[in-house]
């Protein structure tokens, strides 16, 4: 019975290659000496493996995606993500098209941190002008549900966005981004039966929880809600009424061809916050892991970027790249690594180096990646540096009809 | 008509016709690679960079053979959008100014995205 359930997916997915337009192959390696991004370092590699797979019926077009991540010495937060769907293109003349998607997906983890499990439901629609023959109007935007098993993660979000691209015979690029994005969680509290306790977040933080990590208790080492010493990532009250945050960005680049083979970039991001704020008590950013207390609606600030490409004999590219940020977290409060609370909003300042070469034929695509990061915070827990190093190879079968 | 005769004839007639093609598909030529030459002309001066490095898309040599993808006979540009993994921008067929070069999957390495992609690249996997 248990070859049975090996051979179905073997067999499916031999003979979704048979019908593929497309199949990328990628196998990509990671290593990094702070998995957890935080004060005390937990080395780690994570070996990823993953499969695309796309057929075109005319307008409409359907996609599968599968990935396996293993983590070598957080074997833990190893993860299997499966992601298929359907999209329709629609030309409206010769200038502008527009695009609608709908798609579902899982991620499974194991034991310890299944209540990173989730399943996800996204619809995009988008549409995309030439104004110009060098420029181009997009316009982006996506629903998202996403279910937990952990209810408390569970989300709603909304965005919208719009670019504008021009280039010049000069060699330069002007891109120009407006960004909005609201997101609601309607479980965002523990419910407790404490009478003092009032709804969302002026209620407790929960000091300890059940199956998060290896760690029951704070601070004994890696794991789910434990690895920040504090025990929990939550608030506890006695009425579950949902909360949202509501984000808006603006960001642009200015870049520059140096002859034909080297380029510069400058790129700038403002994001602020119009509404509402975190639900959670702490915010933690794992390298390469989805952890759901943190993605693009975590944080107001700016991030700053200067970028050189080059691209060497051979067709090699070259990147090499700085990044300067400065994120604060709303409704994220400070704490001392004693656990008490100091009473001041959590603000990061990073200094980001990065330096990728990369390496395409006809079929095959290979990079590889160094990065070294510094963070600090005025929440020591979270004051950091460290390294990240990254290589893998992508094998692209394209079975299609060329144009 | 005696046997030699039609061969003659025959061989002329063929020759005549043969050259008369042979012209018509010249002139046909002259005009297609003048027209091929004046395309690329324009593409060389033409600057398209939609993944903004400040590097001419157009530019590109994707199969290694030391000629631009937009003037090489050889290249076909992927038509699956995502190509060449990480090469979202280049496959995606900008820089003709027309339709003809999208495709659904050129739509979908904007999925999850918000803002300019002005990343820390630290965080959860970048394609979600």
């Amino acid at each position: 019975m248990k070859k049975l359930g090996l051979l179905i997916p073997i067999l499916a997915m031999m003979g979704g290659a048979a019908a593929a337009d497309t199949l990328v192959l990628t196998f990509n390696q990671y290593a990094t000496d702070n998995l957890y991004q935080m004060k005390s370092a937990f080395s780690d590699q994570i070996s990823q493996i993953d499969i695309s797979w796309d057929k075109s019926l005319k307008s409409f077009s359907f996609f599968a995606d599968a990935d396996y991540s293993y983590l070598r010495n957080t074997s833990r937060l190893s993860d299997l993500r499966f992601n298929g769907g359907a999209d329709y293109l629609y030309s409206l003349g010769q200038k502008t098209a527009l695009y609608f998607s709908l798609e579902g997906g899982a991620a499974l983890y194991r034991s310890e941190y299944k209540d990173f499990n989730h399943s996800t439901l996204r619809a995009v629609a988008a549409m995309k002008t030439y104004l110009a023959p060098t420029s181009i109007l997009k316009v982006n935007a996506q629903t998202e549900y996403r279910s937990y098993s952990l209810s408390l993660f569970d989300f709603v979000s909304q965005t919208v966005w719009a670019s504008l691209d021009k280039y010049f015979e000069t060699r330069t690029t002007l891109k120009a981004d407006l960004g909005w994005g609201y997101k609601y969680y309607p479980h965002p509290v523990v419910l407790t039966d404490a009478a003092a306790a009032g709804p969302s977040p002026t209620a407790t933080p929960v000091s300890g929880s059940s199956g998060y990590g290896n760690s029951g208790a704070p601070g004994k080492g890696p794991g789910w809600g434990g690895q920040s010493g504090r025990g929990s990532l939550f608030y506890s009250g006695t009425a579950q009424t949902g909360m949202g945050i509501q984000i808006a960005s603006v960001s642009g680049i200015i870049a520059q061809g140096i002859g034909d083979s080297i380029g510069l970039r400058i790129a700038g991001a403002r994001q602020w916050r119009l509404s509402g704020g975190s639900p959670f008590t702490s915010i933690e950013e794992y390298y390469m892991v989805d952890n759901p207390t943190y993605d693009n609606f975590s944080w107001t600030g700016y991030a700053l970027s200067g970028q050189l490409t080059a691209e060497i004999p051979w067709d090699i590219e070259l990147k090499l790249g700085y990044t300067k940020a400065e994120k604060e977290f709303p409704g994220i409060e400070s704490w001392n690594l004693d656990g008490t609370d100091l009473g001041i909003r959590r603000q990061d300042r990073r200094s980001q180096l990065d330096l990728r070469i990369e390496k395409n034929f006809s079929r095959l695509s290979l990079f590889l990646t160094y990065t070294y990061i510094k963070n600090t915070s005025n929440d020591p827990l979270f004051g950091w540096s460290g390294y990240n190093l990254s290589g893998g190879l992508s094998w692209n079968l394209f079975f299609g009809q060329s144009q | 008509m005696s046997t030699k005769k039609t061969v003659w004839l025959g061989s002329i007639l063929i020759l005549g016709v043969g050259l008369f093609v042979s012209s018509a598909f010249a002139q046909v030529d002259k005009n297609a690679l003048q027209t091929r030459t004046r395309a690329q002309e324009r593409v060389r001066t033409m600057f398209f960079d939609e993944n903004g490095d400040g590097i001419n898309d157009l530019n590109r040599d994707h199969d290694n053979d030391g000629i631009p993808n937009c003037q090489d006979p050889d290249w076909k540009r992927p038509q699956d959008g995502s190509g060449y993994k990480n090469q979202f921008g280049k496959a995606n067929g900008g820089g003709n100014g027309n339709h003809a070069g999208w495709n659904n999957a050129s739509f979908r390495g904007s999925r999850g995205r918000f803002g300019t992609g002005v990343c820390d690249g630290t965080g959860p996997k970048g394609k979600r």
